[in-house]
């Protein structure tokens, strides 16, 4: 459907830009050159691609007015985002642990885990699955794979507790694990955890 | 409209589909085909849900409202 005209509010790749002219954009490309719309969006917006002019065969999609005006959301860092996302996920208990201590506890089918200390995870293994004759707690290292050095602290948990909370006995599995008191560091199995069997995925 | 969110180095990536746009909804399968194959873990999330509601997804659920792709762990 060809077309024309003035875009008062227009947005490129999903950012949306500010109502204030584009000094970096070619000039003559608006309101000067004809495109044509490419989709209708449910909410409103177009998307529309121009068919001349210094911008032809790009596309840009368009706002409605009260899209235009909505309040100005200040972009989060990497640390606020991996943050909300992980807070997203606790309950108000494990969120109250979080903001006070950096560290919150979750009920697993093998013991009670406690994440916020990385490479030293405090682990209170009780249940059918737990020898009761073995300590009462180890200590645990599991990360996520790849470089972490560069993840927000928050995405590492919020990795390791999806994982635990569906897949517990992939969690376990490659535990690396000590004593409380000791230093030396020993590669899974956890002794005395009876891991349910088949059902740790590739 | 649904949302998948990549944990990296951004704090998250978010890439979102709309059930009417079948351009969304083709990126995203694309996406989520492409995390698979990386060996990185998907995780539904139902509207409101915790972390104790988060199912493992296998494939894309373009009605899903939350799949949050998380990566295997290893002992460390």
């Amino acid at each position: 459907m060809p077309g024309g005209g003035d875009l008062s509010c227009v947005a490129e790749a999903g950012a949306v830009s500010a109502r204030r002219p584009r000094d970096d954009l070619p000039q003559q490309a608006t309101p000067e050159s004809l495109f044509e719309v490419v989709a209708e969006h449910g909410d409103g917006r177009i998307t529309l691609r121009f068919t001349s002019g210094a911008l032809a065969g790009r596309c840009v999609t368009a706002f409605t007015d009260a899209q235009c005006v909505q309040p100005y959301e200040p972009r989060l860092t990497p640390r606020e985002k991996a943050e909300d996302l992980l807070v997203s996920l606790l309950d108000s208990e494990q969120r109250l642990a979080w903001r006070e201590k950096k560290r919150f506890r979750l009920s697993t089918p093998y013991g009670v885990l406690e994440l916020g200390a990385l490479h030293n995870m405090a682990f209170w293994p009780k249940g059918p699955h737990w020898d009761p004759d073995r300590p009462g707690q180890v200590h645990l290292c599991v990360v996520p794979s790849g470089r972490i050095d560069r993840l927000p602290e928050a995405d590492i948990w919020t990795n390791l507790l999806l994982v635990v909370r569906a897949e517990p006995e992939r969690f376990f599995g490659v535990a690396n694990w000590r004593a409380p008191r000791s230093n030396f560091w020993y590669l899974p199995p956890i002794p005395g955890l009876k891991l349910r069997s088949g059902s740790v995925g590739a | 409209m649904g949302v998948m969110r990549i944990i990296d180095e951004t704090g998250d990536t978010m890439v979102t589909w709309d059930l009417g746009d079948t351009e969304t909804l083709e990126r995203a399968t694309k996406l989520f085909d492409t995390e698979l194959a990386k060996g990185s873990l998907a995780f539904s999330i139902p509207p409101g849900g915790r972390d104790r509601d988060a199912d493992r997804v296998m494939s894309f659920d373009p009605g899903a409202d939350e799949i949050v792709w998380v990566r295997p762990v290893a002992g460390g």
